[in-house]
């Protein structure tokens, strides 16, 4: 046959196999451990440390996110909360040297983002909070968290493996800011009925949350 | 069978719509094709910055709502701002209604043209004091309601006596106060109460061109309903109101007035009789105005046709009663020849501006920078306060929302800069009545008689020519003042539905007098968009306006825009009107989302309605119900309510980040509008009918979406999934209502970096998005979504206080800002809301029955209430 007619076979043929090729690299599932990067510690300007502070302390989860019972969202602290403290206690620890310089220069502090869900997906943390969801759920034992990291990567089915089969994650209001809490699924159920918990298939609508 | 316009050019439209580009090589598709896949952007971990000093409203969400007024040509609109975050993102009525003009704003609000050179008051108040010790220094101010500003004016003018003000508007309001005077021997404003009136007479008016247009729409609207009034219109021009009317007489400027000088006769306010009947017209008109009528006059009748107007008001027992004027001086147009002779000029009004050279010292103060000796950047209404009167006199409080981002200074505080003094800040009695949302002060009733002998002082009407030309404000921009707010550009206009340009607006018989209606007929035949282009002379001075025929129209009436065409002598000028052998292309969309040969807007009689019975639906379908939530989400739409202003399109714009995408892509029919009025002419009239996504319960849209980015939801709507959509637009197609709307270019990004794309994220227009509602780029499907973030929203709220989701606790954008309230959204579910005793009317029907969709969306027919001693085929005098 002629050259060029071969040439343009073999690139067929080629694209053919190499899209098989992705079509079963894809649907293998044996690059989903790509999200693991996202349960990685991440490394903070400041290293502030959850274990000792939610978990040795014992401060609240509210005291510097507390706009997670009221709004959309759970708020980083702004300074004026580290300052609340440590413009007395350890007034001179090199570790919290950018948090000083903050506070004086009025600059903020630019932490790492941890959880960071696509512009697509809108969670709102009031209404999970409100409705018996805790804080170890998603995020885990933060108060045993030097460094934060997320136990599991936020991917759609993380999402949904509760929003299918809520009664499992459940617990009392009580006990959202509880890390140590266990849910148990008996009770799961009667809390669903007691705080109006919608069914499987009205959590899993597309608005609840993508708009 | 109600037409959209001229039947035969409808076919190349549509064919225009779905092929907008014509053939392209099957190379260079596949070449675009391959393009697209550079589009992917690596992953960036972003960072979290929260304050060092966190103000209060951060622990709560950042959601507030202020009580403000926003000045529209001077006169204040109460509205409710939303703000996110202390950014202000829309804009509610706290009364009635409201204008257009306050939401648009918004625009201007986050504009980047506004920022000019960093403005050097000082420098500029200097050089101003310099001009007042040489010689007078003419002041031009817009129109001004505001007392406390004439107080700063007035101690301005004791100090520096070489300080002259003149008040400019090119839409005045002088001929009001005049004919008062004539009438009762003082000058007044009056205040009209439309909802008691049976029977209302429109004489040459429309929505924008009284202050209080929408807030009459609004009150007139809740009688359109059963029981009825009945609303006459007789008018020079084509206007919404008058498309309302249940009878409507189109009459040239001259001859209206000489209608009114009948009516005046018949009614016995002058002596003699009326020299015709008009068909019969005014004899039944008489009638009826006797049973309990109102005249409502447009401001721009001759002050002789203002006092007719007011002597008929006194002789009918109307609902209307008088306040002093809103202005100390009212602002007229003529201020603008002084403006251009003045040797030393301070310009600080808005509309039409005139040359600012050659003088020995000039200064423009405006929102946006202009070319000019000294241009200081005033600010924007959200952005500083002040005290206005309103259209029904009352004085309402302002405050500003946000400091001024772009260095601008409100009138009141360059005055006392120039004084040095410094502004009080807010008292107690204004902070209260923001807080509680109401004015500062309620109108003060004037008690006045008529003196009698009317006939002897009366002033001459309108003189009579054979084209009598009316300068009017454009419904979108006004005077022109609203040029560079691209969603005013965009709106589609009343009755023309042009976009981005203004038109001579004409009749049928008279384009086809010049000779060109056959032209025109023939381009819209090929879907050519030019437009022959006229030279309009008038008054000594000459515009070039394109051509647009519009029946109904008055024989011998013409219309141009204020914003194209100005004069400073007044707005009514008998006018010669010539080809110029060039064209100029228009684009209106009112072939675009064409329904097809249905009776779209379903129009009923009073009694009709009354007796109808809700049909019994045909519940046939071959797809399987959809599972039940815990609410099912509807809405009904008025027709009887809905008068075509188009403020849901602009709410639902802002709302939803609906970009504006260029006079171009309109002409392809790719308006991102999600809520579209469309404009029938029809026997009874034009009617016009709001469309948006009908939430069909049986989509035909969701079946064929092949990534299900649209999907129904347990509570009745109809999903759009953006982060699914590859853009198929196989869903589109399938769209019985045309409801759905494409990204065919990055439309928003391209919106927001103001024509560029890569500028979208350092513009702060970005600032103006909504950040409940993605803002999408291209290649995605979008559509009407029941304002999902507003349901979510309040879901969300009741989870958090505990409660469930409040009767009424939901408005979608469209419902909040209607003037007429013809839209509701409501729960079907839900006992005591009303959106089921909607859907039991007899006036109930779903758009497109046949299309066996089961729409969400209902309508309710449109009323009319006509008089039984008037027959059919109005006419022209």
């Amino acid at each position: 046959m002629r050259r060029r007619n071969r040439w343009v076979k073999t690139l067929f043929w080629g694209t053919v196999l190499g899209i098989f090729a992705l079509l079963l690299v894809v649907f293998s599932g044996v690059a989903v451990g790509a999200f693991e990067q996202r349960t990685f510690p991440v490394d903070q300007p400041v290293p502030f440390s959850h274990a000792f502070h939610a978990g040795g302390l014992g401060l609240s989860c509210r005291y510097c996110h507390p706009s997670v019972e009221r709004a959309a969202y759970a708020g980083l602290p702004p300074t004026e909360t580290c300052m609340t403290c440590h413009t007395f206690i350890k007034p001179d620890s090199p570790n919290l040297a950018l948090v000083r310089k903050s506070w004086e220069t009025g600059e903020p502090i630019r932490w790492n983002r941890v959880i960071n869900l696509p512009d697509f997906v809108y969670f709102h943390h009031g209404a999970h909070v409100a409705k018996g969801v805790g804080c170890a759920e998603c995020h885990g034992r933060v108060d045993q968290m030097t460094v934060v990291y997320q136990p599991q990567a936020f991917t759609m089915k993380f999402c949904l493996s509760c929003h299918r089969n809520p009664e499992a994650h459940l617990r009392p209001r009580e006990q959202v800011f509880n890390m140590a809490f266990t849910p148990d699924p008996e009770l799961g159920k009667k809390l669903k009925e007691a705080y109006a918990i919608r069914s499987a298939e009205a959590l899993t609508s597309c608005n609840t949350c993508h708009r | 069978m109600p037409e959209r316009g001229y039947g035969e050019s409808l076919e190349k439209e549509l064919f225009r719509e779905e092929f907008p580009f014509g053939p392209v090589s099957r190379r260079g598709f596949l070449a675009l094709g391959l393009l697209t896949l550079a589009a992917c952007t690596p992953v960036v971990r972003r960072k979290g910055v929260p304050y060092v000093r966190q103000p209060e409203w951060v622990v709560e969400g950042g959601r507030a709502e202020f009580v403000t007024a926003v000045p529209h040509a001077g006169l204040a609109e109460p509205v409710l701002v939303r703000h996110y975050q202390e950014r202000p993102l829309f804009l509610a009525p706290l009364e009635a209604a409201m204008s257009p003009y306050p939401l648009a704003g918004l625009y201007a609000l986050y504009d980047p043209d506004r920022k000019g050179k960093a403005p050097d008051w000082e420098g500029f108040l200097a050089a101003w004091r310099k001009a007042l010790g040489e010689g007078e220094t003419l002041l031009v101010l817009p129109r001004l309601a505001s007392p406390r500003l004439e107080g700063l004016l007035e101690r301005a003018q004791a100090r520096y006596p070489n300080l002259k003000v003149a008040r400019f508007e090119a839409w005045s309001l002088e001929n009001v106060y005049r004919g008062a005077e004539i009438l009762f021997g003082q000058r007044a404003w009056p205040v009209y109460a439309p909802e008691k009136a049976e029977v209302v007479l429109l004489l040459d008016v429309d929505l924008h061109e009284h202050p209080a247009g929408y807030l009459w729409w609004a009150a007139l609207s809740g009688r359109r309903i059963p029981p009825m009034n009945r609303i006459y219109a007789v008018e020079s021009g084509a206007g919404l109101l008058g498309a309302m009317a249940d009878h409507r007489l189109a009459l040239k400027p001259s001859a209206l007035e000489a209608f009114l000088l009948d009516l005046a006769k018949a009614l016995g306010v002058l002596p003699g009789s009326p020299t015709s009947s008009y068909g019969g017209f005014l004899p039944a008109l008489v009638e009826d105005l006797l049973r309990g009528g109102l005249l409502l006059p447009g401001v721009h009748l001759t002050p002789a046709a203002q006092a007719l107007a007011m002597a008929v008001n006194a002789r009918l027992g109307a609902p209307v009663r008088y306040v002093p004027p809103l202005e100390k001086e009212a602002a007229t147009p003529g201020a603008f020849l002084e403006a251009e002779r003045a040797e030393r000029l301070v310009w600080a009004a808005e509309g039409p501006l005139p040359d600012l050279k050659g003088k020995g010292f000039a200064a423009y103060l405006g929102l946006y920078p202009k070319e000019a000796p000294f241009s200081l950047p005033l600010a924007h209404p959200l952005e500083a306060g002040g005290q206005y009167r309103d259209a029904l006199g009352r004085l309402w409080p302002a405050q500003a929302l946000v400091k001024p981002l772009y260095g601008g200074r409100s009138l009141e505080e360059v005055l006392a800069g120039l004084l040095g003094e410094d502004l009080p800040a807010l008292t107690p009695e204004e902070k209260r009545a923001l807080a509680e949302g109401r004015p500062l002060e309620e109108a003060r009733p004037l008690a006045l008689a008529p003196k009698p002998g009317l006939e002897g002082r009366l002033p001459s009407l309108r003189q009579e020519a054979p084209l009598e030309l009316t300068l009017r404000p454009e419904a979108s921009l006004y005077d022109g003042r609203y040029r560079k707010n691209p969603y005013l550009e965009e709106l589609p206009r009343p009755l023309t539905r042009l976009v981005w340009d203004g038109a001579l607006l004409m009749g049928e018989e008279e384009a086809e007098a010049l000779g060109l209606l056959e032209e025109v007929r023939a381009r819209e035949r090929r879907a050519d968009p030019r437009r022959p282009l006229l030279r309009v002379k008038a008054g000594g001075r000459e515009a070039l306006l394109p051509l647009w025929p519009l029946p109904g129209l008055a024989k011998g009436s013409l219309l141009a825009p204020l914003s194209h065409f100005f004069h400073p002598e007044g707005v009514a000028f008998p006018a010669e009107v010539a080809a110029t052998g060039r064209d100029y292309p228009l684009v209106s969309t009112q072939y675009h989302g064409y329904l097809g040969e249905v009776e779209a807007v379903k129009v009923l009689a009073e009694e009709e309605a009354l007796k109808a019975e809700p049909k019994e639906e045909k519940r046939i379908s071959f797809y399987p119900p959809w599972p039940q939530g815990e609410h099912a989400w509807a809405m009904s739409v008025d027709l009887s309510r809905c008068v075509g202003c188009g403020l849901c399109t602009l709410a639902c714009q802002i709302e939803n980040n609906i970009p504006v995408v260029g006079k171009e892509e309109v002409a392809k029919g790719r308006e991102m509008h999600w809520i579209r009025i469309d404009r029938y002419f029809a026997e009874e009239g034009v009617l016009h009918q709001p469309v948006m996504c009908q939430h069909c319960e049986k989509a035909p849209c969701e079946a064929v979406c092949p990534v299900a980015a649209t999907e129904h939801s347990t509570e009745g709507l109809n999903l759009m999934v953006y982060n699914r959509c590859v853009g198929t637009k196989y869903c589109s197609a399938n769209c019985p209502y045309k409801a759905r709307r494409f990204n065919f270019f990055p439309y928003a990004e391209a919106f927001i970096g103001q024509g560029d794309p890569r500028r979208a994220k350092e513009s702060p227009l970005a600032l103006l998005m909504n950040p409940e509602v993605t803002v999408r780029s291209r290649g995605v499907m979008e559509k009407c979504t029941y304002c999902v973030q507003r349901i979510e929203g309040a879901r969300a709220q009741a989870a958090v206080e505990g409660r469930k989701i409040r009767t009424g606790e939901i408005k979608t954008a469209c419902q909040e800002v209607c003037p007429g309230k013809a839209i509701h959204f409501g729960d079907l579910l839900d006992p005591e809301d009303p959106i089921q005793a909607h859907r039991q009317e007899g006036r109930h029907y779903a758009l497109l029955e046949e299309a066996n969709t089961w729409p969400r969306t209902t309508y309710l027919a449109h009323l009319k209430n006509k008089n039984p001693k008037l027959k059919e085929a109005e006419h022209g005098g």
